[in-house]
């Protein structure tokens, strides 16, 4: 490869890294009405997760209160 | 010396970099337009904790003065995978298997900062029995508030096809082979029995989400927009791993699986099968490395090739049959055996952008051993094949050893084929059998089997 080609490919990476700064990598179309459903959907299923995450401490919490008054080890 | 340096075929969608060959050896350069991605892989530790887990293929790095174009940043040679096969070859337990990985690699990746920006199902390969995801640049650096911009390609990949083999038919996830980038969601739905309209993750995740595609086609999207909080976020990727684990596919009574169950070789003919089976094997010289068991149903003759450390691919064309096979290799850690679908009478094909993006099944063999038991009749009387042209295939598969189970038309299973057929195979007999292999292989033994009418033979390939 001649240098001047070497040269065009360089600056029109390092252009590349300027001007796409967050996207450059994000080669996939993830579709309009992917993006969309997706962000109702995660705001639903993130509350849903964190009631997941709360009602498994609540269940420690309560099992292990169960547990230690019945004696059971399990 | 020149070194020959190959771009594969499949590899050309992603910029941060592609993978080509070196004298044969699988190797991925790493662009410069990555570099900052990949040292944070390595460096933020997730590297090693996915690669520790046998989760992502291990790499090497190698000088970069053996890239292919200049703009590398790296070259790296990632550790061997011993066979391709593609999503539309699993069944659906492995299917299944890898999704579950995908996420898990996802919610690791979250972890460490990263995030995988693509979800291919191709990014996944079975070695020693399980899946390991393969592409080394797949992950990118997570910015909060960005929705995942793979989680399109994760439902077509995955959720799709495989919610369709769970609600509607097993044999759905053929649509992979047409598709692929994965199966259409709109067609998805469309397919899906109204049921799974009550499922809430499958009612999201493909229903919905099929909708939102038609409403929302061509309209401009700010993909910079900070939409997708980190909670939000994970709660998507953990929705989608508790839709994908409640999936389930109870092999039923198909074709093959209870074969053995019901087939016509008493427990000594069957127990003398697996001896002469064995003593071919251990016959073979050079020892052979890949083995391919063409009709393999649950895999009772893969096993024995697999008990002596060689690898061995197990193809039915019955999705129950290589479930169970698959089942059965996870139960017993048989790291030896990958159980396939393959229909042989219609065989993977080259697929994707010039045929060249998915290997055909002869593209990835010879293999050194071949067996091809209980099989020879399905092909000639089943498919109407001529003994020439099985035996000429044969020999294309076949780097050394054929061994080959010749079923008579007396055997009542043949006599079952033909019951509601005429019989026009005039030239289906063991004397023909013989005549057309031998233009082929050369017959090393030939052992009847006790209480059948079947003979077993051990044949070496004919070179040329």
């Amino acid at each position: 490869m001649v240098p001047k080609h070497l040269f065009a490919i360089c600056l029109f990476v390092t252009s590349l890294l300027f001007v796409l700064p967050t996207d450059a990598h994000a080669y996939l179309d993830p579709g309009s009405g992917s993006f969309i459903i997706q962000i109702i959907l995660a705001g639903i299923m993130g509350v849903m997760l964190m009631a997941k995450i709360y009602w498994k401490k609540i269940r420690a919490i309560f099992g292990q209160t169960s547990s230690q008054d019945t004696g059971d080890d399990d | 010396m020149i070194e020959d340096r190959r771009r594969a075929a499949g590899s050309f969608r992603d910029p941060s970099g592609f993978v080509f060959s070196i004298e044969g050896q699988v190797h991925r350069q790493v662009n410069q337009i990555y570099r900052d991605e990949y040292d944070q892989l390595i460096q933020s530790g997730l590297y090693d904790e996915l690669a520790g887990d046998e989760q992502l293929i291990a790499h090497t790095e190698v000088d970069p003065e053996r890239a292919v174009t200049e703009d590398v940043y790296r070259v790296i040679k990632p550790a061997l995978i011993p066979f391709i096969s593609y999503p539309y070859e699993w069944c659906f337990s492995q299917l299944k298997q890898a999704a579950l990985l995908t996420l898990e690699i996802q919610f690791k990746a979250l972890e460490f900062g990263m995030s995988l920006k693509d979800c291919s199902a191709y990014n996944l390969q079975y070695k020693n029995g399980k899946p390991i995801f393969i592409d080394t640049l797949s992950f990118e650096r997570y910015r909060e508030g960005q929705p995942w911009v793979a989680y399109r390609q994760f439902c077509q990949h995955f959720l799709a096809p495989l919610t369709l083999m769970s609600y509607k038919d097993v044999r759905l996830q053929q649509l992979l082979r047409v598709y692929i980038d994965g199966i259409p969601l709109d067609l998805a739905s469309m397919l899906l029995p109204r049921r799974s309209w009550v499922n809430f993750g499958i009612l999201s995740h493909i229903h919905l989400h099929a909708k939102s595609q038609k409403r929302f086609a061509d309209k401009p999207v700010p993909l910079d927009r900070q939409t997708v909080g980190r909670t939000a976020f994970l709660g998507l990727i953990d929705n989608l791993r508790s839709a994908v684990e409640k999936l389930s596919w109870q092999a039923g009574n198909t074709e093959w699986h209870n074969y053995y169950a019901i087939s016509n070789y008493s427990p000594a003919a069957l127990a003398q099968k697996k001896q002469l089976v064995a003593e071919m094997l251990d016959k073979v010289t050079p020892a052979p490395q890949l083995v391919w068991d063409l009709g393999a149903n649950t895999g009772l003759f893969s096993r024995i090739a697999a008990e002596r450390g060689l690898r061995t691919i197990s193809f039915d064309t019955d999705p129950a049959a290589v479930e169970q096979n698959y089942l059965a290799s996870v139960a017993n850690a048989d790291t030896n055996i990958l159980p396939l679908l393959l229909d042989l009478t219609n065989p993977s094909a080259g697929l994707g952008w010039e045929n060249q993006e998915r290997m055909s099944i002869l593209e990835r063999g010879p293999a050194d051993v071949v067996l091809a038991l209980a099989l020879i009749h399905h092909l000639v009387i089943s498919n109407n094949l001529p003994l020439e042209k099985v035996a000429g295939f044969f020999h294309r598969i076949c780097n050394h050893s054929l061994v080959i189970e010749f079923v008579p038309k007396r055997d009542s299973q043949v006599q079952k084929l033909l019951l509601s057929r005429v019989d026009i195979f005039d030239d289906y007999n063991q004397t023909t059998f013989e005549r057309e292999f031998s233009k082929f292989f050369v017959i090393q033994s030939k052992h009847s089997i006790a209480d059948s009418d079947r003979t077993l033979y051990l044949m070496v390939k004919r070179d040329g």
